[in-house]
Formats: C-alpha cells, sequence, structure tokens
C-alpha cells in the first residue's frame, strides 16, 4: 500500500500545485473580468490601439454628422456621412422619378384623349384670308428662344433622372457617362439662354397677361374647347395662356434661381439646403414638363392656325374673330393708321 | 422662320459664351476646393 502510495506521490504533488496555480489564476481573473463586463455595459472595450470607445458609438457619431479635422479647402469633406443625403436621395429616385413620369403619361393620355374625342380646334367659318399680325419679330424670338432651350433642358434633365434606367441598359455604362457628362454641360450653359428668353418674355407680355374683364367669360364657357360652341371672347391673351404664361414665369423663375445654387453650390447654402435645392428643382421641372405637354399640342396639331402665329407672326382673321375677339376689334380700331395687315391673296406674310 | 433660326443660333451663341465666361473665372469645383496641397483632378 504504502508502494503505491510513494508511486504516485508526484502524481499527487503535481496535481496539489495545479490546483494551487489554478486557485491563484482564479483570484487573479475574477476582478478582471468583472471590469471588463462593466466596462462592456458602458459601451467600452478594452485595448488601447482602438481607443476605449466601442464601434457602435463611433459610428453613431459618424451617422449623426460628426465633423472630424481636416487640412483641404473644402471643409465641408470634415463630415464623413451626411445623413440626410439618403432622405435627398429617396425622395429624388422615388416620388419625383416615379410621380413625376406618371404626371406625365397622365397629361399625355390626356391630351390624346382630348384629341381623339373633341378632335382639333377648327376654324368656325374657314380662312378669310386676311392676315393680321399677332406676334412681332422680337416676340417670336424671345418665344423660340424660351421654348427652344427648355427643350434642351428638359432632355438633358430627364436624362439625368431617368438616363440610367432606360438609355444606359441599352448602349452600356461608358457611352452612358459620356453622353450624360456631355449633356450635363449642356444643361448648365443652355440655362443661360432661358434664363435670358423668360426674361424678354416676361416683359413684353406681361401687361397682356394681367387679369382682364374677358377673363372670368372665359372660364365659365371652358375657354370653348370642351364643346364645339361658340368661342368665348378674349384680349390678346385668353386666361388658358395667362395660366401658362404666368405657370411659365413663376416655374421657369424658380427653375432659375434653383439652378444657379446647383451651378454655383454653396456659395448661399450648406449640403442639407443644397439637397432641398436640387429636390425643389427636379420636381418643378417635372410640373412645367408636364404643362407643356398641353401647350405644345395646343399650340400645333391641336389647334387649327395656332402654329402659324409663332412662326410667320401672322394669324388668319378668321381666327382672330374666333379666339381673340376683343383683341381683333382692337387691331382694326387701329387699322387705318397702322399697317400691320397684309392684303388677301399675299402668299405668306412679311414676317421679319 | 427666320425668328425660330435666329433664336436657336442665339441659344447656341449664349450657351458658348457662357462656356467660356464660367471656364474663365474660376468657378468650377477643382479651382474652389484645391490648394497647393491638395490636387482635386
Amino acid at each position: 500500500m504504502s508502494r503505491i502510495r510513494e508511486r504516485w506521490r508526484p502524481a499527487r504533488l503535481t496535481c496539489a500545485l495545479l490546483a494551487v496555480c489554478f486557485a491563484f489564476a482564479l483570484a487573479a481573473a475574477v476582478p478582471l473580468l468583472q471590469r471588463s463586463a462593466s466596462a462592456q455595459t458602458e459601451g467600452r472595450v478594452p485595448g488601447n490601439a482602438s481607443g476605449n470607445v466601442s464601434d457602435a458609438e463611433i459610428w453613431r457619431q459618424v451617422r449623426q454628422g460628426v465633423a472630424g479635422s481636416i487640412t483641404i479647402p473644402d471643409t465641408k469633406a470634415a463630415v464623413l456621412a451626411q445623413s440626410e443625403g439618403d432622405n435627398w436621395r429617396s425622395w429624388r429616385n422615388g416620388p419625383i422619378a416615379v410621380v413625376g413620369a406618371v404626371a406625365f403619361w397622365v397629361m399625355f393620355f390626356v391630351v390624346l384623349s382630348f384629341h381623339n374625342i373633341r378632335g382639333p380646334v377648327r376654324l368656325s367659318h374657314g380662312r378669310s384670308g386676311r392676315k393680321v399680325l399677332r406676334f412681332s419679330f422680337i416676340e417670336r424670338f424671345a418665344h423660340w428662344l424660351t421654348a427652344g432651350s427648355f427643350v434642351v433642358l428638359a432632355i438633358t434633365g430627364v436624362n439625368m433622372i431617368y438616363g440610367r434606367f432606360l438609355i444606359m441598359p441599352i448602349i452600356g455604362r461608358d457611352l452612358f457617362a459620356t453622353l450624360t457628362q456631355f449633356g450635363k454641360y449642356i444643361h448648365n450653359y443652355v440655362a443661360f439662354a432661358f434664363m435670358a428668353g423668360l426674361v424678354l418674355i416676361f416683359f413684353l407680355w406681361v401687361r397682356d397677361n394681367l387679369w382682364d374683364r374677358y377673363d372670368w367669360g372665359w372660364i365659365k364657357k371652358g375657354g370653348g374647347l370642351l364643346f364645339k360652341t361658340e368661342h368665348p371672347p378674349a384680349a390678346k391673351f385668353n386666361f388658358g395662356q395667362k395660366t401658362m404664361f404666368w405657370a411659365v414665369i413663376i416655374g421657369g423663375t424658380i427653375l432659375s434661381l434653383t439652378g444657379l445654387n446647383l451651378l454655383f453650390p454653396f456659395v448661399f447654402f450648406d449640403m442639407q439646403q443644397m439637397q432641398w435645392i436640387q429636390a425643389i428643382h427636379g420636381t418643378v421641372s417635372q410640373v412645367v414638363c408636364m404643362l407643356m405637354v398641353a401647350h405644345i399640342y395646343i399650340g400645333t396639331v391641336g389647334m387649327e392656325e395656332a402654329f402659324t402665329s409663332m412662326s410667320t407672326g401672322y394669324v388668319d382673321e378668321n381666327w382672330a374673330k374666333d379666339h381673340h375677339k376683343a383683341w381683333l376689334e382692337e387691331i382694326e380700331a387701329e387699322r387705318a393708321k397702322d399697317a400691320r395687315t397684309v392684303p388677301a391673296g399675299v402668299p405668306g406674310a412679311p414676317a421679319e | 422662320m427666320k425668328a425660330m433660326g435666329t433664336a436657336f443660333a442665339a441659344i447656341i451663341v449664349i450657351a458658348v459664351g457662357a462656356a467660356v465666361v464660367l471656364n474663365s473665372v474660376g468657378v468650377s469645383s477643382a479651382e474652389r476646393y484645391a490648394s497647393a496641397a491638395v490636387r482635386l483632378n
């Protein structure tokens, strides 16, 4: 028995030594474990390399827009993440893109339905052959300056919102990127022609686009457009044209001011305000594009003789009698002393 | 149609003029936000 004990003595000593070491290790580890657990509950982790603040706290501050220290001139770069940009992106790719497209096509089908059901607005009594000058050279110049630049801005602008979904899958990333960059430059520079046109048409036509005594009668009869009844009298511009004029002036002014801020970013506004500026620019441009569908329709195939007023400047006297009777009466009153009319039978008109 | 043609020509002239002026006054992002130590190209 004693021999067996003697044989296992080293093993017992080893076990006892291990037990003592384990007890010491446990005694030393308990406070450490307690301190670590306490630190974690306060959001802190041990270690000197990455600081003693948890990653969650760091990223929370980043998401809240905390600014760091930088040495480059662009102070905005100090903010690593600007979370309001997520709201802007969802607004731009959501309501502006989706609702804008839906509204545009709804207007397109309304116009198409009008055309199919009501048909183009014809002259009540055919052409008289006598021409009346409706728009002077400078008026037509101002109109086409605004209209031409608007079409360019609309195409390049629509590409910025919808191009990556509609065009990029067809032509590929590289070509799309090149075209869009080129289109952005065109958008930036043609905008100045649009603003010039806007100022011109405002000063040329504002006096004729104020409310007058014919407007209420025009509204009550729906402009004579919905049903084939007698057209209500109007001065140079009827209420529908006045609505379009003020929509273009107000919408165009908003687009110009917001566009200038996008062209010269961060001069007056900070990052979040710039995102609002862009959202307003995109929304208003969609509204104006929608209105232009109706304007282009009624100015071309929707109304007989309407386009010639902006191409040659002259309209048939019967057209003026149908749509702008009060204005024609003013013209006739001045006819004796004003050489605005062209004798019947003269091909074209000396517009310029 | 001469008014339309003139207006379209004016659009091109104004756009080219704007490009020349804006590029010469140094308001691009690269020029505004660059310094001797930073190059944004």
